[in-house]
């Protein structure tokens, strides 16, 4: 009997992964999800829930552009909340990815070049940009003062008719709103998760064993430099090595623009429309440095699974082509000038598939539908005095 | 023997001649640099948010501190200017942010009145 144990014992598959202090404290540090809701102190519409309604109903409101483009058009529920196409389309051809807005409301910067401070202010570009919905604050304020039931929510919400304020302040309250919605989009638990928080307490999860090889490989080749926290994004800029230029044969600056233009929108955290000007931190004290110019904002890692195609310039059609790109880095493009943190990886074929299999593992089955969009929208659109 | 005692008696020598009585006393996750008592607010340093720095200077009066902090392994430094500004007993730098786990260099900058200046580094492990 004890011999038979024994043998059972020897013959259990080696899935304690012996992880050392410093790996299990890193693999620790990508929870937990998922994280506590938090306020934007600069919107004082955050967590309202007659604003989330609104904000719903605006998401996916096609009269708000001249060309019947709305938000939902470019960040679609069913495709991770992004377009699934490489660059983006609108009014006009884009020159970047639509990122997803699921968890958007975690980071910090918005947009890959971070010229918007905050959810809101990321939701007015949209409005304005010639490119996506060419539209303006006369036509947004327009908009919700022709509709009965958009009137009467709004109302509810700003606590004044939109016809008692002027165009741009209805804009602003508008976005607010739409912000409040997008902070309900976050996604669910995910198998790495489970992983992660049966670790905490010292147990064991059902894991794939080449996830487990995946995330050795995550961590050994500093991934976590950037990719950090529960979004697996330290939410600042970095030179990953892609080409400079766009299809127009322009280079895109990417931060470097991006600073220059966060300073100076008219409604960034500083600005007379932020609910908070002491949370202007950010904008406030950031730096605009030479080793700015192509650098992009470091994505989440979670979903990716419903995101593709990937980076800001939607150059890579699947996981493995990223991988491969880190694997095969060009030292001489990266900056001689810039930090020192990417390596050529040069992973085998069976490590490029174990990131892979790790990096799917952080995608999650239960993320925020179209139906969860719709319910939202309907309180809205039912409003009546 | 002589030479342990002085190096003993050093710090001792040294906190004695602080300005303002009790200012180089230890707060909790105070770091001593040089002739600097550095405080983090919130201490420890948080990685990837927002920190601040209570200086006090120990056994020196500098006119004017800069600070800024740089991951020695990787060649940058941050991404955010810190302001330093004058409060009773030192100075206070506000806008400092970590963004990458790892080795950072705190590197202070010090002028005085007479016209000398002098820099203290230190580092630290931000999780
Ligand atoms: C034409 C397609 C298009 C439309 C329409 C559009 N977006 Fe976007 N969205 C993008 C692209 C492309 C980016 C990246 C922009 C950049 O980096 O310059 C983006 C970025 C964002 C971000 C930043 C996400 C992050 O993680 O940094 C948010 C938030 C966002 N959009 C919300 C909205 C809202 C709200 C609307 C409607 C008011 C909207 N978008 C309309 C294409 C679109
Ligand atoms: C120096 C910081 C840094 C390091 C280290 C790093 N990344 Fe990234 N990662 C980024 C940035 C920045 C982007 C976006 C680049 C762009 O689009 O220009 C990115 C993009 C990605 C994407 C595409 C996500 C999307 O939604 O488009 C994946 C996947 C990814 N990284 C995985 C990894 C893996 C795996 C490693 C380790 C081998 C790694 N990264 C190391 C900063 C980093």
């Amino acid at each position: 009997m004890r011999g038979l144990l024994l043998i059972f014992l020897v013959l259990l598959p080696v899935s304690a992964q012996a992880w050392t202090e410093a790996e299990r404290e890193q693999i620790l540090s990508f929870g937990p999800w998922p994280p506590e809701a938090a306020r934007d102190s600069s919107n004082r519409l955050s967590g309202n829930p007659a604003a989330i309604a609104l904000g719903a109903a605006l998401f996916s409101e096609t009269r708000l552009s001249p060309g019947g483009i709305a938000c939902i058009s470019c960040h679609q529920p069913q495709k991770g909340w992004g377009d699934g196409l490489a660059r983006s389309k609108g009014m006009q051809q884009l020159d970047r990815n639509a990122p997803s807005v699921m968890n958007a409301h975690l980071s910090r910067w918005f947009g890959w070049d971070g010229a918007s401070d905050s959810l809101w202010a990321a939701s007015i570009r949209p409005i304005l940009d010639e490119r996506e919905m060419a539209s303006s604050a006369e036509r947004v304020a327009a908009t919700i003062r022709s509709d009965a039931a958009l009137t009467c929510q709004f109302e509810k919400v700003a606590g004044t008719a939109p016809q008692h304020l002027v165009d741009e302040a209805v804009m602003v309250l508008g976005a607010k709103a739409i912000a409040a919605f997008q902070e309900t989009l976050t996604s669910g638990r995910t198998p790495f998760d489970d992983y992660r928080d049966a670790l905490a307490r010292g147990e064991n999860a059902p894991y794939p064993e080449a996830a487990k090889r995946g995330l050795k490989i995550f961590l050994d080749s500093a991934c976590a430099a950037c990719h950090t926290g529960p979004s697996f994004s330290n939410g600042e800029f970095h030179d990953t090595g892609l080409p400079y230029f766009m299809q127009n044969g322009r280079p895109d600056p990417g931060r470097y623009e991006g600073i220059k233009r966060v300073r100076a929108n008219p409604y960034n955290r500083l600005s007379r429309y932020s609910d908070d000007p002491d949370s202007g931190f950010t904008v406030r004290h950031v730096a605009l440095l030479h080793r700015n110019w192509g650098e992009f904002k470091t994505p989440s890692l979670r979903n990716l699974r419903h995101t593709a195609p990937y980076m800001h310039d939607g150059s890579k059609a699947t996981l493995i082509e990223v991988i491969r790109h880190y694997s095969e880095l060009d030292e001489d493009r990266l900056h001689v000038d810039g930090e020192a943190i990417l390596r050529p990886l040069r992973l085998d074929e069976a490590s490029i598939r174990d990131l892979a299999v790790f990096l799917e593992t952080l995608s999650a089955s239960n993320v925020p539908d179209a139906a969860s969009l719709e319910r939202w929208a309907e309180e809205a659109r039912k409003c009546r005095k | 023997m002589k030479a342990i005692t002085l190096a003993l008696l050093g710090p001792l020598a040294a906190s004695a001649a602080a300005a303002p009585a009790g200012a180089c006393l230890n707060a909790p996750g105070t770091m001593h640099a040089g002739s600097l008592a550095v405080t983090p607010v919130p201490s420890p340093i948080p990685m990837g948010k927002p920190f601040a720095l209570q200086i006090v200077p120990c056994n020196a009066a500098p006119e004017r501190l800069t600070v800024d902090a740089v991951m020695p392994a990787h060649r940058h430094g941050m991404n955010y200017h810190p302001k330093v500004i004058k409060t009773k007993n030192g100075f206070r730098a506000e806008g400092l942010l970590f963004h990458m786990p790892g080795e950072w260099e705190f590197v202070f900058d010090l002028r005085f009145m007479d016209g000398r200046s002098e820099r203290i580094t230190h580092r630290i492990v931000v999780k």
